[in-house]
């Protein structure tokens, strides 16, 4: 449900976000600091959550935004896992050694 | 003898897989908060001055999953937007993560849980304690700018504090209304 729900916010309630700076943005601006490290900035694939071709499309929003959705899913469950694994043989040695040795 | 060793193997068997069981859902629940998160970090809402503002989502993820857990979320959802859209940036890949992960989600828990206890009323302890994670938070970005030697502490503390004032009132009652609304069982410390 609240997946769902996130997929929703991002395909769809984004697009009509405010365009407008947000608070750090403005203070940037404000006291003239928004260009400082600029010179360093690369392209990133999917830049103001975009696809590269096809720009202002309603496809070329959705689908990275979505894809975003499932991307933070995606980070989470894998750094999970692999902590799980690591966790769970640490715990099997200090727990129960007798099971890991039969092995 | 040998039977009390197969109890013990038994036992340890289960410890292991209950512990494994409950972590597996916790990293279920962590992953769809920070989608959720993610989301609504997207959804900028208009407040004063040609200003917006948008959800951290620190004091939620802490309220629903823990200090710890809350803030490894918030820093996961941080990564996704600067590696793949370069929202925030790389460069500052790390300040954003001590601000609104570590001090908004972490800070913002023990808030919290200090809040819950005076007051014995979740809604306002939640309410309070996001609303204050986002003044914090902002408050910690200003100090650093200074650090970076791009403007005095004065200026930067007085404007930041100014928008994100209402940035924190925002981000107070949407903390609330998810919570209220996906039952997120918050912690009662």
């Amino acid at each position: 449900m609240m997946f769902f729900g996130a997929l929703v916010l991002a395909g769809w309630l984004s697009i009509y976000a405010s365009t407008q700076p947000d608070g750090l943005d403005r203070v940037a601006t404000n006291l003239n600091f928004a260009a400082v490290g600029q010179g360093l900035r690369y392209e990133m694939p999917l830049v103001d959550y975009q696809l590269p071709v096809a720009r202002d499309h309603f496809l070329s929003i959705l689908i990275p935004r979505c894809l975003g959705v499932v991307a933070v899913s995606i980070l989470i469950i894998t750094g999970g896992e692999v902590l799980r694994y690591f966790v769970n043989r640490r715990l099997n040695n200090v727990i129960c050694p007798n099971l890991t040795r039969k092995n | 003898m040998g039977v009390a060793r197969f109890a013990d193997i038994g036992l340890c068997a289960k410890i292991v897989k209950q512990l494994d069981n409950t972590a597996n859902v916790k990293v279920k629940k962590m992953a769809i908060i920070g989608a959720f998160i993610f989301a609504s970090q997207m959804l900028n809402f208009p407040i004063s001055h040609g200003t917006s503002g948008h959800l951290i989502g620190g004091v939620l993820a802490a309220v629903a999953l823990g200090p710890w857990a809350g803030c490894l979320v918030v820093a996961a959802v941080l990564v996704v937007q600067s590696v793949l859209y370069g929202d925030g940036g790389l460069l500052a890949l790390g300040a954003n993560i001590i601000n609104m992960a570590a001090i908004a989600s972490i800070g913002g828990y023990y808030l919290y849980q200090f809040f819950f206890r005076r007051w014995q009323r979740q809604g306002v302890a939640i309410i309070c304690a996001a609303g204050l994670s986002v003044i914090a938070a902002a408050a910690a970005a200003s100090l650093e700018i200074v650090l970076s030697g791009a403007a005095s502490l004065g200026s930067t503390l007085n404007a930041m504090l100014k928008y994100h004032f209402f940035i924190g009132l925002a981000e107070g009652l949407i903390t609330w209304l998810i919570i209220k609304i996906f039952r997120l069982c918050p912690r009662n410390g």
